[in-house]
């Protein structure tokens, strides 16, 4: 073989690396966007760069296009070179440990630094973020320190989408743990209490925040379940706007939740009392509901996109009143009037559309908001040990709460409705029995008669209230 | 001179082997050799021929194969002789980190010196070997004559008794081995035993009393210089300038009696002739100790150093029809 | 914490370790004598003792100077070659920890906790791959390039060449230590602020022994399980006859700290217990608990005011309790603890949970006396010195590997024990000991094949025994290399350091102390061995 001397070497060095680098300019060349002309610079078109730039773009795959990027997370990344996987593992298996070990800081420490090196998996963040908000939190004894877990998890969540901006789920995920995590939980009377009037790090106080800013934006006052629902409507906003994908339920079910997050805020009003103990039922209560039943039925208007069984697409919705309406839809994609009811009857059992429509339509006329009303202030009454006037107030909350029950019969087997026309009863029972009256008499007799059997439950149910 | 014998192997023989045990080559065979105390004493033979081998087998770097070698009436690879000699390795493997200063302090420390004896020699070893200016730079920017220098004045930092050096002189210009040369015979004044392996046969010639040239591992030759570059049975004459006339008149003169010599002596050959007879001769007759004529007075190989004759007497310029 | 404060002793250890190395050198020479035996045939043994002899004397003519100047001479080396560069990826690292430290408005402890573990697992991590590197190259580049030969043709015996080297690097690895060390605390000052640096504290715990009374007030060997994954605490279910009791030994003057008012003498008792709730209970009000102090040779019971137990809030569970406690009805009686409740400087406390049906989780290290706090300094730089014996631990194996074989191999078995005895020393003694889950090799194997979880046994029939006995093989050869490698994590303190505590000399300084030397002395020596009995010229 011919031997080539040091020049000509070097040469076919330089050629070679020629050669190689045009296949890697015609992928990786990267692109520019438009620039606008300012007062020194000139206006400049945006760049077309090579293959794999057009598809990031195709993609939205660049990272700056998904989210802010984190520049220590970068760092990381490019410090560990293809690793990342392995060096995920790996500090997996110890934030597993410290978790065991109850060691805390370290904990969270390796989760953030498990989250910077996987940046863009929104299932690392909500795991995560989740694990500290319940599993975490839960270790804990005093209430304060729990929430304070609780927040971590939801900050973290909001971070991720902070980093992911066009992924559904981690907006959802926030808004849930913000609903659920904060209104639900054993601790949800501490817990909101926290959200929305003072939380227990001093260090708000003295910024005159009261609340954590950081999670619940609008600042004092501001319901839980609202900001939740602000979240549950980004995530159906980017769900509409960037990402046709989300992978956490059903698509109906998961539309519904901002109105659900409407309907657990104003149901909240009836199971939590004001600073001076009193009801918060009321005007503003009966408001919510208003807006809640105008939240679902637009919810009920949205249409679902199905497919009938001859193979054709079409759309039904929720929000059907009558037969007609059924059979306009199956005359518009000429299938049967049952096909379409049985389709939308499934689309029923999935949201539980009619019960929710029912009750939200219930809810928010006045009668019924002053039957809770009455009802509530009776049994406080009660509690007090004025017995009359107890009793007065309990027999007009009863008397709405059956005016409430002929117009929406369909309440008459709803379990919480059940529950508080029977707790009424049996505590104006006792009343009527205490005052040396026939206990018998008192409105509800046809719920009464429909639940007795159940007696025992509700029986506990009364005592657990009273003693409260 | 004194017989006292300073470095003594007996049998000494080496095999390398490989990882697993299998015999790879012989390096060295059964080699008998005693060095005296006060002589310079010259190992020489071809690249691979085990003079290394053997200077590693000395300094106890190596372990034999069979045989013993004492030095200094110890063991060769008891660490107490070493208080006693000095060592120049071929390539002066000296850190090259250091500088000359520093490096005879480090070797210093190694004998043990305190401080103040430490400085002493270095400095009068520097002055020596004349790297008094260079002694704060680093080894790695030195020449290579300045390391063979900086090398040899690390083996003399404990004014040993026995000096090992190999390969003294390569690297070093016309007067740096004048100068090395020199420093090698005021060594033996001093009454020191040296032990050099060289490649530079003239050098060799120059300072040493007694040789010994290796072969593929076997002594071949070994005898005191000067008797080993003796031509017996040849007569040498040096005139001046003779006209054709005079040279057939000296001749018939000299057929007749003996008259106006000029000088009468026995010619030397050189030792690169020697070496090279040698080398060849063990090629023709592997496995034999070469014996040159010096040592032959009763042997049979008389013949054969007949043959060298004019070889020897054909350089000579008195060599006349 | 997960640190149980268990003191040292230094006899057992001491037994242990001689039967180890006796072990190991018993094998050392009797596979040395027998290979001389067959080289030299009936000539061996004298040889060998010989050869022995003259290794005992090599360590009795050891000179402190010459062992000094290859301690020098390797300094001088490794500092010319710049290795402390080292020092500036340090200063990046630091320089950009802020980013991965997260943000301030942490609770103050939880940010030291995050600093401190930071800094010295940065610093630990950084320090070994930078010394193993170094000392695994640097006996076999001595010997490539034959400077060492040089060196060897002096009076130099191979012990000093292995000790100077070690010290060598040891002083190097010192110097980069104890910069990064003063660095890193700097840094840690500069960048807390002023509240949380007041949670930088290092207090002076003293540890009793702990044993357990059940619900009927029997003796048990433990309390309750709740179901935590973690078994290191157990629990004592509350308004229940069950006890943590605690003995604390050499209680006198000392103990008791001055209150800064009034100058009264008091006990300052500390706890880190877990709580567990059984049902939800009252979540405004913590479990109560409460100690009593126990005095059986004299009869006397006092038992203190109960306390809510602030779960995870470090430093904030501890109760000050006058040397003379009042007691009884309308505190009418008195107690001195040192002279009535102690008995001969023996303090009983036991420990009891009042909330009903709820639980009070404790380990040993759960209840403490504390004494005055050390400055958090010391032990910062305790902990320091800990790395410290763990990078000597490092250094020796490096270089007695590095005797051996050639640089590149030296520097991968150094780097797997180290590795294994960094991370993975308890699983190792899991493996060694058989309760790892899922049975050895071949059981891991065929479970994993039929997906058969490891709860469920094999059956009982002759496969079942064939595959046991067969992972006993794998199983025996852990239980005996188990004890060539060093558990690193003994050199570990941040724990102590990071929760706020002084390191104690015996159950912290000393096993590290001793798991050194006991490493170090051992290795040492074969890797003076092999020097010894090497030819330099490896061709």
């Amino acid at each position: 073989m011919k031997k080539l001397n040091s020049l000509q070497r070097k040469l076919v060095y330089l050629g070679g690396i020629i050669i190689l680098s045009i296949p890697i300019l015609l992928l990786g060349q990267p692109g520019r966007a438009s620039v606008e002309a300012t007062d020194t610079t000139q206006a400049r078109p945006a760049e077309r760069g090579g293959k794999l730039d057009a598809m990031r773009k195709q993609y939205d795959l660049g990272q700056s296009d998904l989210g802010a990027v984190d520049p220590s997370s970068a760092t990381m990344n490019l410090v560990l070179l293809g690793l990342r996987g392995v060096a995920t593992c790996i500090l997996q298996l110890e934030a597993q440990e410290h978790q065991d070990h109850k060691n805390w800081a370290e904990l969270e420490q390796t989760t953030e630094s498990i989250i910077k090196l996987q940046p863009h998996f929104h299932k690392v963040w909500h795991f995560k973020g989740w694990n500290l908000a319940y599993n975490v939190s839960q270790e804990w004894d005093a209430v304060e320190d729990r929430y304070f877990w609780v927040k971590k998890g939801i900050k973290i969540h909001q971070k991720g989408v902070r980093q992911n901006r066009k992924v559904p789920d981690l907006y959802w995920h926030t808004g849930n743990i913000i609903a659920k995590k904060i209104g639900r939980s054993d601790e949800w009377v501490q817990f909101r209490r926290f959200f929305m009037k003072k939380d227990p790090d001093p260090r708000f106080a003295e910024k005159n925040w009261e609340v954590d800013r950081e999670i619940n934006e609008r600042g004092k006052d501001y319901d839980n379940y609202l900001m939740a629902k602000e979240w549950f409507e980004e995530s159906m906003r980017v769900l509409k706007e960037d990402n046709p994908i989300q992978h956490i339920m059903a698509p109906t079910l998961f539309r519904s939740y901002p109105a659900r997050s409407q309907i657990d805020f104003a149901e909240v009003h009836g199971r939590e009392v004001d600073e001076n103990g009193n009801s918060r039922i009321g005007e503003q209560s009966r408001e919510a509901w208003d807006k809640a039943s105008d939240d679902w039925i637009a919810f009920g208007q949205v249409p679902i996109l199905v497919r009938f069984n001859s193979g054709e697409f079409g759309e039904v919705q929720l929000e059907i009143r009558s037969d007609d309406e059924y059979q306009e839809i199956a005359d518009k994609y000429e299938v049967d009037e049952g096909v379409v009811k049985d389709i939308v009857r499934r689309y029923h059992e999935l949201t539980n559309y009619p019960y929710w429509r029912t009750r939200v339509l219930a809810e928010r006329e006045e009668n019924t908001m002053l039957a809770h009303k009455e009802i509530f202030e009776g049994q406080e009454l009660y509690k007090k040990g004025e017995f009359e006037e107890a009793a007065a107030l309990l027999q007009k909350g009863m008397r709405r709460f059956e005016t409430l029950l002929d117009k929406y019969p369909q309440l008459i087997i709803e379990d919480l409705t059940v529950e508080e026309g029977m707790v009424a009863i049996l505590v104006y029972r006792y009343i009527r029995q205490t005052l040396g009256e026939p206990p018998e008499i008192h409105p509800l007799k046809k719920l009464w008669n429909e639940h007795k059997n159940r007696l025992p439950i509700f029986e506990k149910e009364m005592r657990r209230r009273m003693e409260q | 001179m004194n017989s006292e014998a300073v470095i003594e192997t007996r049998s000494l023989s080496k095999v390398y082997r490989d990882f697993w045990g299998r015999k790879k080559v012989r390096a060295l065979n059964s080699l008998n050799l005693e060095v005296h105390r006060g002589e310079i004493f010259g190992l020489l033979g071809p690249n691979g021929s085990g003079k290394t081998t053997t200077l590693k087998l000395l300094l106890g770097l190596l372990f034999p194969t069979e045989g013993s070698a004492e030095i200094l009436g110890s063991p060769a690879t008891d660490v107490v002789k070493n208080q006693r000699i000095g060592y120049l390795p071929e390539e002066s493997y000296l850190y090259r980190f250091l500088n000359s200063e520093e490096t005879l302090d480090f070797y210093g420390r190694l004998f043990n010196m305190p401080r103040k004896e430490r400085k002493e020699r270095s400095e009068k070893l520097l002055e020596l070997v004349k790297l008094t200016d260079a002694r704060k730079r680093q080894l790695r920017e030195y020449s290579k004559g300045m390391t063979r220098r900086i090398g040899l004045a690390q083996a003399l930092i404990n004014d040993p008794d026995l000096v090992l050096l190999d390969e003294p002189t390569s690297g070093l210009d016309p007067l740096g081995t004048r100068d090395m040369k020199d420093l090698i015979l005021n060594l033996r004044d001093q009454g020191k035993t040296v032990l050099m392996c060289s490649h530079v046969l003239s050098d060799v010639q120059d300072v040493c009393d007694r040789v010994a040239i290796l072969d593929s591992g076997e002594l071949k030759v070994l005898g005191r210089v000067e008797e080993l570059l003796k031509n017996q049975g040849v007569t040498q004459i040096r005139t001046s300038t003779l006209s054709d006339e005079a040279v057939a008149e000296i001749k018939a003169v000299v057929a007749k009696h003996n008259s106006e010599f000029l000088e009468v002596d026995h010619p030397t050959t050189t030792l690169e002739d020697l070496f090279l007879k040698t080398v060849r001769d063990a090629a023709d007759r592997p496995g034999q100790r070469y014996i040159p004529p010096s040592e032959s007075e009763q042997g049979q190989a008389q013949d054969a150093a007949d043959e060298e004759v004019p070889v020897a007497a054909g350089d000579s310029d008195s060599d006349s029809e | 914490m997960t640190f149980n404060p268990i003191p040292f002793d230094v006899l057992a250890g001491l037994v242990n370790w001689a039967k180890v190395v006796g072990c190991v050198f018993a094998a050392v020479f009797v596979i040395a004598f027998l290979l001389q035996i067959a080289s030299r045939g009936a000539q061996g043994p004298a040889f060998f003792f010989r050869q022995l002899v003259a290794s005992v004397m090599d360590w009795l003519t050891m000179s402190p100077r010459r062992i000094w100047a290859l301690t020098l001479l390797t300094f001088r080396e490794a500092s010319r070659r710049k290795v402390f560069t080292i020092g500036v990826i340090f200063i990046v690292l630091i320089m950009f920890a802020g980013w991965f430290l997260g943000d301030s408005t942490e609770r103050p402890e939880m940010q030291v906790k995050r600093y401190v573990s930071f800094m010295l697992t940065t610093i630990g991590w950084l320090i070994l791959p930078v010394v193993v590197i170094l000392s695994c190259w640097g006996i076999p580049e001595d010997i490539k390039a034959r400077s060492l030969h040089t060196v060897v043709t002096k009076p130099v015996k191979r012990n000093e060449v292995v000790l100077g080297r070690i010290f060598g690097f040891n002083l190097i690895g010192t110097v980069a230590l104890l910069t990064m060390g003063v660095a890193g605390y700097a840094w840690m000052m500069r960048s807390l602020n002023e509240e949380t640096r007041g949670s930088l504290t290092a207090r002076v715990p003293v540890y009793g022994e702990i044993s357990w009374l059940n619900k009927q007030g029997n003796e048990a060997l433990q309390g309750d399980n709740v179901g935590d994954i973690w078994t290191f605490r157990s629990y004592i279910a509350g308004n229940t006859k069950a006890r943590a009791i605690w003995d604390f030994t050499g209680i006198d003057e000392d103990s008791f700290r001055k209150n800064p008012q009034t100058g009264e003498p008091e006990l300052h008792l500390e706890s880190t217990f877990n709580v567990f709730r059984s049902f939800k209970g009252d979540l405004e009000r913590g479990i109560l608990a409460r100690y009593t102090f126990v005095n059986d040779s004299r009869g006397l019971r006092v038992s203190v005011d109960p306390f809510e137990v602030q779960e995870f809030r470090a430093g904030a569970n501890v109760m000050t309790i006058p040397r003379k406690i009042t007691y009884g009805p309308d505190r009418s009686l008195s107690a001195d603890i040192l002279d009535d409740l102690a008995d001969d400087g023996n303090l009983r406390i036991e420990v009891e949970c009042l909330t009903t049906s709820q639980y009070l989780g404790a380990a040993q290290s759960d209840l403490f006396i504390r004494l005055p706090e050390q400055s958090f300094a010391s032990s910062f730089g305790k902990a320091i010195f800990g790395i410290w014996m763990m990078m000597t631990t490092a250094i020796v194996l490096s270089v007695c590997l590095s005797c051996v074989v050639k640089g590149p191999v030296a520097m991968l078995a150094a780097g797997c024990i180290i590795v294994i005895g960094k991370s993975f020393w308890g699983f190792l003694a899991k493996v060694a000991s058989g309760d790892v889950e899922g049975g050895g090799v071949i059981e891991g194997i065929i479970r994993i094949h039929r997906h058969i979880t490891p709860n469920v046994e094999f059956q009982e029939d002759s496969r079942r025994q064939l595959v046991e006995s067969i992972d006993k093989v794998p199983q025996l050869y852990v239980q005996v290399s188990r004890y060539l490698i060093p558990d690193l994590s003994q050199f570990n303190m941040t724990e102590y350091v990071a929760n706020g505590f002084d390191i104690p000399f015996s159950a912290g300084l000393l096993p590290a102390l001793a798991t050194m030397l006991g490493f170090c002395i051992p290795w040492i020596f074969l890797g003076y061995l092999a020097l010894k009995f090497r030819e330099l010229e490896s061709k």
